[in-house]
């Protein structure tokens, strides 16, 4: 069987109608086009801008390197992304053109966005190669080498402000050239320029086509490094854009920024600068500090606390005060204890390490499985486990170190976040939800901690305060990311850190959000890229897998779950243009959509996770972990009408409102996992 | 016993205060000491205290700021700082200092108001500290580039280009920035200044005048135009621009001018003997500007844009043997040229020469059998010409080429009727009607024919097929 039909054959099931809706997306890149020495995929920009748009859009980012055999097999492949740094990326094009037309004939849709990059190097006639012309005609556009303009010589014939404007406008003559790009019938143009005084009239540099979508530079995201820091705007929509060029609208999106109806709210300390002492009382320790000002002050918050092992192979730091602070902290029931490595790698690649420990240099066993293993012997109550590793230093661990964790069983995050405030105002400062590692994945921390705002601990120290600025702009418009209270022990060593990190609890403590630890965030992360989508009819979806995810999200107006006709669905939550839908803890799950609302007492919200949702005579019945504090809506009830609820510490009667939902606190317990029930009074 | 007397006591203790009053820190001192150990409050507090007394200790104003930013509370540094540098306008360290406070404490729009400041304080000063200006333009010029922020942008390239040593760059920028925004009127104001202080930068006046032109203004352009030529009366982009604004008002006699002297300051440029012809040419001047396109053929015939010129300058004035000339002659160089062969056989049928149009005819369907076209053209030709047995031939030829185009058969037909070649005419419209049997006039022509030859039978078979054919295609009612 030849290539092309071997391709056609794989990509097929994609398109049938019992096969999992594909996800994946295939990123084409050149290692040699990397920057950095390491030519780690990091540093790639569909790494560093797009990929968190694409996760938005439920999407599975998956490299592929151009220089290495292009794969005949494309099942589960939506689309094929190039982001390609130059009109002439690839040492030879047409294999890479070849490939991308049989693809698209096989019915993956395909997205150009940069520059073409498929020109060839060693000519100077500005066209592509009949492979590379045929590719860009099944693509629906033809293009041809760029054009020289200045601001008298083009203007805007049409935009397509859905499309772009988004963060910024096109600025037609900034960089001085234009792509050339004329559309077959039946593309969309997103961006019509007229030209006058050569032979091009008119490109449509931004269009999208029924198989896929272009944007060319300088209208798909500028880049400036003149400002400090380095400026990024979206010119075209990345969300609108790769929505319509991998044809995503209605389709469910795997959701990790969002559990029980409210955004995931995660606070998390890495363990550095836990010994240091503190400005604040030069008697105590950040640690101590921390105790008294952060984990008194949010007695019921869960926290996911993180220490650096190597420090209890040093006498220097096993007195026993620092031991009993330590086993105190993780001791607490709101405390998810973490390790955060052995001798904190500092470079993964190198094995630098941050704390130097006599007769010991990195080892990844020592620093990923021992670390924790330390942490339980010495700090953590009999049977407690850490199960949870957060990365350190430049946190770019190996496929090895990856697969270390995940055999030994832990959880894993840190690395990537990202901020999007006043000085970084784009979508394009944010990281996406993992990196990949070869077979493994790396969960990236949502946003970026305190030393990415203080100057990598060099001041100002009140830095982190902006977060919230970064917490808002990831909430709203978009969910984009949970909220990630995330910052060290050193942040307790100084007035200015500490008065910055009390600002963002108390932003995070006025808003409807549940709560978490860090762990259950990695789970859900993991889950996103396990979780299969089929659609065995209009408006219906079974999904299978990632189990721990528990919402899919929808974008857009789709009608609404019908509760009785879905199974693994427990309730539903409108905000913000999108529907969360709210599943169950095990899976499969079958999402029916109803073009009104239907009848079915479901979950509106809740700041705990909910498991064992029952609907009962009018009712429900569910379970939740007691010891905190809760707040909960059930919806779908009669408005007016009054409903007993009775758990742990509560038998009360609370009336509907008028849309029929019931709002109840419920009060913290010695139990755990507990019973609510929900029944008309 | 006495070892010290009093006077000596009383000494010891004299100079011990005096050293003591000397050496203990100041609240200056101790302020920056509890600063550093991390006393945010203490520090703030001695450092205030201090400034009561020395108000004008820049050492202790930056100080404060540092204790306030390390206290997480940088918002009340700007105050103080600020009143600070008010009395010593100018002072770049302190002013610095504020701006990037402000910065670092995200107060946005009080520090865009303050680098203003700064800026219009520093360029007052006696001897402008040109490079530390320059670098705080530079950052306000990109963060508003970056951010859009267009007044922001222009206000300081505006700046920049009075400051720095790319004074043309960056004005260069700035009236891009205009011309995208489709501020043209604010690009001529500021290209005009810059004209003014630059009065022989030629790139620059013209450009001047382009926007004039733009705006509609014709005459601002020209004055523009004539005031620089007047400064640079051999600057070939000057005159061409003048020329060519003349000439689009259909001014040739001053285009002319312009052509001329361009001619003379740059023999070897054919596009100003060309556009010199074009204006001879408007005003009758054949002769010389066939003179001139003449020479531009000569100095490099292999164009064939030089030769198209003066071609044309005869054809359009109805010059057809001329214009036919040089075709012959560009066609002997040219041989594959099908536009100017088929200008050509124009030529000649306009200029009455009818019998070379047919030949030059003949000669292009030789070459090129298929082309039904000029196939087409030369059967016309002949026809026109009555020339009939040959114009049977290119209609016979035509409807092979063409079966499915009625005229050629019905054109074969006629004239092979009124060569009296009746049994070819019959023969040619069975043929056509084998493909159109529903054609009722054709039928009746053949049916007329065949009267004619005495073949009655046939005459009735033809209309008897007709009718048939034609009410099979009613169908039912």
């Amino acid at each position: 069987m030849n290539f092309l039909a071997a391709l056609a054959l794989w990509a097929a099931p994609a398109l049938a109608g019992d096969a999992a809706v594909a996800r994946k997306i295939l990123a084409l890149y050149d290692p040699s086009q990397i920057p950095g020495g390491s030519r780690e995929i990091a540093f790639h920009p569909v790494h560093q801008h797009a990929e968190v748009v694409l996760n938005h859009l439920g999407l599975v980012v998956q490299y592929l390197d151009v220089t290495k055999p292009l794969p005949a097999a494309l099942e589960g492949v939506r689309g094929i992304l190039s982001w390609a740094p130059a009109l002439a990326a690839y040492e030879d094009a047409r294999p890479v053109c070849r490939w991308l037309d049989a693809a698209m004939k096989a019915g993956v849709r395909v997205a150009l966005v940069g520059q073409v990059g498929l020109f060839p190097r060693k000519s100077s006639h500005g066209r592509l190669e009949p492979e590379c012309e045929a590719a860009l005609k099944t693509l629906g556009a033809e293009t041809r080498d760029n054009v020289r303009v200045d601001p008298l010589t083009v203007k805007i014939a049409e935009q397509d402000k859905k499309v772009v404007g988004m963060e910024r406008q096109p600025d037609l003559t900034e960089r001085g050239v234009i792509p050339v790009l004329r559309l077959a019938p039946g593309g969309i143009s997103h961006l019509s320029l007229a030209l006058s005084g050569g032979a091009v009239r008119r490109t449509d540099p931004v269009a999208t086509t029924p198989r896929g979508g272009i944007a060319l530079d300088p209208f798909f995201m500028f880049s400036s490094e003149e400002v400090e820091p380095r400026q990024y705007f979206w010119i075209t929509d990345p969300f609108a854009f790769f929505e319509r060029a991998f044809a995503t609208e209605g389709l469910p999106r795997p959701d990790p920024t969002t559990l029980s109806g409210r955004r995931l709210f995660l606070t998390r300390i890495d363990g550095d600068g836990f010994f240091n002492r503190s400005e604040l009382d030069r008697r105590l320790t950040s640690g101590e500090i921390f105790e008294r000002e952060i984990l008194d002050r949010h007695p019921d918050l869960p926290m996911t606390i993180s220490l650096i092992a190597g420090y209890y192979d040093l006498a220097l730091y096993n007195d026993p005060a620092s031991l009993k602070l330590a086993r105190r902290i993780l001791a607490r029931p709101t405390v998810e204890p973490a390790s955060h490595a052995y001798a904190h790698p500092l470079v993964w690649r190198t094995g630098e390490v941050a704390l130097q420990i006599p007769k010991y240099s990195m080892d990844p066993g020592r620093e990923i499985v021992g670390s924790g293993k330390i942490i339980e012997e010495r700090l953590l109550a009999p049977g407690r486990r850490v199960r949870l590793f957060q990365w350190t230093g430049d946190c770019l661990p190996s496929e090895g170190d990856l697969r270390m964790a995940r055999e030994a069983g832990l959880l894993q995050i840190n690395g990537g976040g990202g901020r999007f405030d006043r000085r970084h105002p784009s979508y394009a400062h944010l990281y996406p939800l993992s990196r990949p590692a070869g077979a493994e994945r790396q969960i990236y921390a949502p946003t970026s901690n305190e030393n990415d705002f203080t100057n990598l601990w060099t001041g100002p120290y009140y830095g982190y305060r902006e977060v919230v600025e970064t917490f808002e702009r990831t909430g709203s418009p978009r969910r984009i990311k949970p909220v990630d209270l995330y910052y060290h022990f050193y942040s307790a060593e100084k007035f200015a850190s500490l008065d910055a990190v009390k600002k963002a609890y108390a932003w995070a403590a006025a808003r409807p959000l549940i709560p978490l630890w860090s762990g259950r965030y990695a789970e859900s992360a993991e889950a996103f890229f396990q979780m299969k989508i089929f659609r065995p009819g209009p408006g219906r979806f079974r999904l299978e897998g990632g189990a721990a995810l528990r919402t899919v999200r929808f974008d857009g107006p789709v009608g609404w779950p019908d509760l009785r006709a879905s199974s693994g669905v427990i309730g539903y939550k409108r905000e913000g243009g999108s529907l969360f839908v709210a599943l169950a803890e095990s899976a499969p799950r079958e999402l029916v959509l109803a073009p009104a609302p239907g009848p079915g007492v479901r979950l509106e919200e809740a700041d705990f996770e909910v498991f064992a949702w029952t609907p009962v005579s009018g009712g429900a019945d569910f379970r939740r972990d007691a010891r905190r504090p809760g707040e909960c809506v059930v919806g779908g009830l009669a408005p007016g009408r009054l409903y007993r609820v009775r758990g742990p510490g509560l038998d009360a009667r609370f009336p509907a409102d008028p849309r029929g939902l019931l709002r109840f606190r419920l009060p913290p317990a010695k139990e755990g996992l507990s019973q609510v029930e929900v029944r008309p009074a | 016993m006495t070892v010290f007397s009093w006077t000596e006591t009383g000494l010891f203790l004299a100079a011990t205060a005096a050293v003591g009053g000397l050496l203990y820190p100041s609240e200056y001192t101790r302020g920056i000491m509890h600063r550093d150990t991390g006393d945010r409050s203490r520090a703030v507090s001695f450092l205030q205290d201090y400034l009561k007394r020395n108000p004008r200790h820049k050492g202790a104003i930056l100080a404060l700021g540092d204790a306030y930013e390390a206290g997480g509370r940088p918002e009340e540094a700007v105050a103080p700082l600020l009143a600070f540098y008010r009395h010593r306008r100018g002072d770049l360290e302190t002013g610095r200092a504020l701006l990037g406070l402000m910065d670092r404490a995200g107060l946005e729009e009080p520090s865009e108001a303050f680098r203003w400041e700064l800026i219009s304080d520093l360029r007052a000063l006696p001897a402008p500290p040109v490079k530390d200006l320059e670098a705080i333009l530079y950052q306000a010029f990109q963060g508003a580039a970056a951010r859009q922020d267009d007044e922001g942008t222009t206000r300081a390239l505006a700046a920049l280009a009075e400051v720095s040593g790319d004074a043309e760059g960056y004005r260069g920028l700035m009236i891009r920035l205009l011309l995208e925004r489709g501020r043209l009127d604010a690009a001529v104001r500021l290209l005009g200044d810059a004209a003014k202080r630059s009065p022989l930068n030629a790139e620059l006046r013209r450009t001047v005048a382009h926007l004039h032109a733009l705006r509609g203004d014709e005459a601002s352009a020209l004055a523009e135009l004539d005031d620089a030529a007047r400064l640079m009366p051999r600057d070939t982009g000057l005159l061409a621009d003048r020329a060519e604004l003349h000439a689009r008002a259909r001014r040739w006699g001053k285009a002319e001018a312009d052509f001329r002297r361009l001619v003379e300051l740059a023999p070897g440029e054919p596009a100003w003997s060309r556009e010199l012809a074009r204006c001879l040419l408007e005003q009758g001047g054949l002769a010389e500007a066939v003179g001139l396109y003449e020479g531009l053929i000569r100095s490099r015939p292999e164009e064939r844009e030089r030769w198209w010129n003066l071609i044309y300058a005869y054809s359009d004035r109805g010059l057809h043997d001329d214009a036919a000339r040089r075709l012959k002659d560009y066609l002997a160089r040219f041989p594959g040229d099908e536009e100017a062969a088929g200008l050509l056989v124009h030529e000649y049928e306009s200029g009455g020469r009818l019998d070379e149009a047919i030949r030059a005819l003949q000669e292009r369907v030789r070459l090129n059998p298929q082309n039904a076209a000029r196939r087409k053209s030369l059967a016309n030709l002949l026809m026109e010409e009555e020339r009939l047995e040959e114009a049977v031939e290119q209609h016979a030829a035509l409807a092979a080429l063409e079966p499915d185009a009625r005229e050629h058969w019905m054109n074969l037909a006629n004239v092979q009727e009124t060569l009296g070649r009746h049994r070819e005419a019959a023969a040619s419209l069975e043929g056509f009607l084998a493909r159109f049997p529903k054609d009722g006039k054709a039928a009746e022509h053949l049916a007329g024919l065949y009267l004619h030859l005495g073949e009655k039978q046939k005459s009735i078979e033809v209309l008897r097929r007709y009718f048939k054919g034609r009410d099979a295609g009613k169908g039912a009612p």
